[in-house]
């Protein structure tokens, strides 16, 4: 009976939604792999992997529902620590690609912990302040938010992984705001933040980030190397116009000129092969995701729920926007996947659970088990 | 932000979130909306640029063969070796084998295997076993590309007339240069897809220009003869060490070219190690005076223009005749000789008698009509057009010296061609060297027929200046080693002293000589020139042997039946002096 009510319960446009993401996702790691599948005789597809991964995160997802958020709240400071362990000890036994390293082997699987963190800071920012909502008015208040994201980002900053670690920064400020912190306190932290931009720049940010931000405002002055990136993504997109080249049909990425093309810019792909209007129906996707995040937020029955359908939306958004910017010329490279369409199986999970983590709000608010 | 409580708290800044959301929507669809509709084709052109490539298709160069289809110049397929030095291993060890097995420099291919480059030749055309050999030892950042190779399989047979190709296939000299144009055919073209890596992918458009192959090209020239020739040439060139050469025969009544050989000489297929001296082509570029070997053109023009008849006898001045403040000498004193008898035994001062009574003009324009001071316009560069002054220029004294072969300079074809006329019933033929040009499928594209260019002389004439000849190559007259048993020879001889400082030298001479067989019916006529033999000079013993050894290997390959009998002319010889 239990399982029955849940199902009655759910929000079945956010599935929907969800659904059609990864679908155009498979496809498009289908288009943007096939010729190293062809290549390789089907050794390596990453189709298919995508699958196995979908897969693992629909169990996830089942999971989830049925543990039930709010019981997720009570461990969240558990879920704290586990993750910051993890982050240390990528740094001991991690593996090292792209001269960065996030991954732990476990066995068959490649985890990427700091994929993981977002949603633990989620998780924890929204115990935290749900739990001290009485002292919103404290700068205390804000300060140990603050503390609180500032170990995982640090660390994943550390490995070095800018894409991420940036996307804290929206899912913080987003949190604390509809959390109630003072406007006056807000933009204090924001004045001290600018103030300590020139002491990120030469303390804090590698030469080779430092380049990356460069080469944002002039792609042409690396155009082989760090500008190659931009300049191609931003080739395949514009040639794709109004409809497309047509799926399997996209010459930048059939031909190898765009780089990390079932990764980092599968929406490039998408540009290019499915045109203005591709990429604007995959937009309403996301915007009708993140509306439906805002709107369970808004719904929730409990704060702790709308701090974390806030958290959960603003960071789908701060993804979508960090990589389809980068994509298209008005946002740095950063290696950072666009969640559910992206090749790679601890985005696909943090995806997948960030939907859970809706759902549960959303069933929990009428239907609790 | 009084609302803020834990029952509705924030739905405003909620709100304010979501306006952001819409925000970032905005802005990035608008920057799409700008990169794909307003700056696609800025895009499109650009991906264009990127993968779209045009490559060239290299047609078939046509192949060069001889008047029966024998190939003379061929394509073979060959490889050639290149580096991609970003993949070699060892560059030590890499040189090393290279320079085992190509035999280049070792310490070249280290520097280029070392360059900063992704592609430098290491060795280009080596033959197909040679390449078989570098691949089994699987040198990584080694690679191979099919080319195609000129090559001339008979070696230094005919090279002057066919020339060569350079690296890229280029004509670069003799008729490979002369007729690029027909046997390089037209370059094709295809728009193919290169990846990011410049591999060619697929064919995304079916936009192809075929490449149109180069047509080949028969000559006139038939090999055997052109052996024979050479091998002739080739064991006088030996023996009597001129500084060059040379020899040209033909088919007087058509003017096709049979042969044609120099001496120095190269091998084409290995251009690179000659000298430029050696791969001239000196029958047709360089001159020299011919002396008595132009007497029959002279005499030719007194005797058409009825100004002597051929049985007139001159009074020789005994080997001695002042004209014009300089004295004339015969090589021996003769008295009485008849017209004949002054080509015969080629007496310099019966044939200044003769050309005094014709006159200057007349035997001016007769020498035109015979083509000197004229190119034979056969398909080589770099033929001369020999020195023959206009009338206007001659001094008192050319009215002697032009017909005996002094102050004009001819090409050995230029000679050959103007004294085939006499051959020829007196009908001037133009010389040419290509048969027909057939296209790739054997279709004939062009065909060239005899040309006459003009009758200079009445058929008559042409028959007593036979006459005179054939007694020039009998006992007593000068070419005497010329003569064959079984064919009657017509030929003079031709001893012409070299021009040095400004004087005749008496120590430097051309030996030639020009004739044709059989007399009454010529199949060919052929002249042999050698510039500066050491030793012996006389056209008649260096040159004429030459003559009769080619005249009666073609004779007999071409199966040319031998005449059943000879008529003596004992006569003559009583009538010599000395």
């Amino acid at each position: 009976m239990k399982k029955i009510g849940l199902i009655s319960h759910l929000n079945y446009p956010l599935l929907s939604v969800t659904v059609l993401l990864i679908t155009v996702g498979l496809a498009f790691i289908y288009s943007a792999s096939y010729q190293i599948t062809i290549e390789t005789n089907a050794q390596i597809n990453y189709s298919s992997k995508q699958v196995v991964w979908s897969v693992i995160g629909i169990i996830c997802f089942v999971a989830i529902l049925l543990y039930g958020y709010d019981r997720i709240m009570k461990l969240s400071y558990l879920i704290y620590i586990a993750n910051i362990l993890l982050l240390i000890l990528v740094f001991v036994i991690g593996a090292t690609r792209y001269g960065s390293q996030r991954w732990i082997q476990v066995g068959g699987l490649v985890l990427q912990p700091s994929e993981f963190a977002k949603i633990t800071i989620i998780i924890t920012l929204s115990k935290y302040l749900s739990m001290n909502l009485q002292n919103y008015r404290s700068i205390w208040f804000l300060l140990k938010a603050m503390i609180l994201t500032f170990f995982p980002m640090v660390l994943i900053l550390r490995q070095p992984d800018l894409g991420t670690s940036l996307v804290f920064i929206p899912i913080f400020f987003t949190m604390v705001f509809v959390a109630g912190t003072p406007l006056k306190h807000l933009l204090l932290l924001i004045g001290t933040g600018i103030t300590a931009v020139p002491f990120f720049w030469f303390f804090l940010l590698k030469d080779y980030q430092k380049n990356r931000i460069r080469v944002f405002w002039d792609p042409n002055l690396d155009p082989a190397g760090l500008g190659y990136q931009a300049i191609q993504s931003k080739i395949a997109v514009g040639s794709g116009g109004l409809f497309g080249k047509g799926w399997l049909h996209g010459t930048q990425n059939q031909l190898n000129f765009l780089p990390k093309r079932y990764t980092d810019f599968i929406f490039s792909v998408i540009g290019e092969e499915w045109g203005f209007l591709g990429v604007s129906f995959v937009l309403l996707l996301y915007f009708l995701l993140i509306i439906i995040g805002i709107y369970i937020a808004s719904k929730s029955k409990d704060s702790f729920g709308k701090l974390l359908a806030c958290g959960i939306s603003v960071m789908i958004l701060a993804h979508v926007i960090i990589n389809v910017g980068m994509t298209i010329g008005i946002m740095p490279i950063t290696g950072l996947p666009l969640l559910f369409l992206s090749y790679g199986g601890s985005s696909m999970l943090t995806a997948i659970i960030s939907v859970a983590l809706l759902e549960s709000i959303w069933v929990k608010r009428k239907y609790d088990y | 932000m009084k609302g803020c409580n834990t029952k509705n708290y924030c739905t405003l800044r909620i709100y304010l979130v979501t306006a952001f959301l819409g925000v970032c929507f905005v802005i990035v669809i608008a920057r799409l909306y700008y990169l794909q509709t307003l700056k696609q084709e800025n895009f499109i052109e650009l991906a264009n640029y990127q993968h779209i490539a045009k490559t060239k298709i290299h047609p078939k160069r046509g192949e060069i063969r001889d008047r029966s289809g024998k190939a003379l110049a061929v394509n073979v397929e060959v490889e050639s070796v290149f580096a991609d030095p970003r993949y070699v291993e060892d560059p030590h060890l890499c040189a090393y084998h290279l320079t085992r097995i190509l035999g280049v420099e070792e310490k070249d291919t280290f520097e280029k295997l070392t360059r900063k480059k992704s592609f430098v030749w290491i060795k280009r055309k080596i033959d197909l076993d040679v390449a078989e050999q570098i691949k089994a030892l699987n040198l990584s950042g080694i690679g191979f590309r099919k080319e195609v190779k000129r090559v001339y399989p008979n070696g230094r047979l005919l090279s002057h007339v066919l020339g060569f190709t350079g690296i890229d296939g280029e004509g670069l000299e003799g008729m490979e240069m002369s007729m690029d144009g027909v046997l390089s055919g037209e370059t094709g073209w295809r728009i193919v897809s290169k990846d990011a890596r410049r591999r060619e992918v697929w064919h995304c458009m079916p936009l192809e220009k075929p490449a149109v192959n180069g047509h080949n090209i028969e000559l006139t020239i038939d090999s055997m003869i052109q052996y024979i020739a050479e091998s002739e040439l080739e064991a006088a060139y030996n023996e009597r060490k001129p500084i060059w050469a040379g020899i040209i025969v033909m088919r007087p009544k058509t003017g096709e070219i049979l042969a044609m050989a120099t001496r120095p000489t190269y091998d084409p297929n290995n251009f690179q190690y000659s000298e430029t001296d050696e791969r001239r082509n000196r029958v047709i570029t360089d001159i020299f005076e011919p002396g008595s070997i132009f007497k029959p053109l002279s005499c030719a023009a007194a005797l058409n223009e009825g100004v002597v008849r051929f049985d007139d006898v001159f009074y020789c001045e005994r080997g001695a005749y002042r004209v014009a403040r300089h004295t004339l000498h015969d090589s021996h004193p003769y008295e009485y000789l008849s017209f004949p008898e002054i080509i015969a035994v080629s007496s310099n001062i019966g044939t200044a008698k003769i050309s005094m009574n014709l006159g200057g003009e007349k035997l001016y324009r007769y020498l035109s009509d015979f083509g000197l001071g004229q190119v034979s316009d056969i398909p080589l560069l770099g033929e001369a057009k020999g020195i023959f002054h206009h009338i206007d220029r001659w001094s008192k004294l050319s009215i002697v010296c032009v017909p005996m072969g002094q102050e004009v300079s001819v090409s050995a074809l230029q000679m050959l061609k103007g004294f085939s006329a006499l051959a020829n019933n007196g009908l001037l033929m133009k010389p040419y060297l290509i048969k027909r040009i057939i296209d790739e499928h054997g279709n004939v594209v062009q065909s060239f027929e005899p040309e006459p260019i003009k009758q200079v002389v009445t058929p008559k004439t042409a028959k007593m200046i036979n006459e005179a000849l054939k007694m020039a190559v009998r006992k007593g007259g000068t070419g005497i080693h010329a003569d064959i048993p079984e064919y009657t020879v017509a030929g003079k001889t031709g001893t012409a002293q070299k021009a040095e400082n400004g004087r005749y030298s008496h120590t430097k001479f051309v030996g030639s000589f020009v004739g044709y067989v059989p007399a009454d019916d010529p199949e060919l006529s052929i002249i042999v020139v050698m510039d500066q033999p050491k030793g012996q000079y006389y056209g008649g013993v260096v040159s004429a042997p030459v003559f009769r050894e080619v005249a009666r290997k073609v004779l007999k390959y071409l199966e040319i039946l031998p005449e059943p009998e000879r008529i003596p002319l004992t006569q003559i010889n009583n009538k010599m002096g000395g």
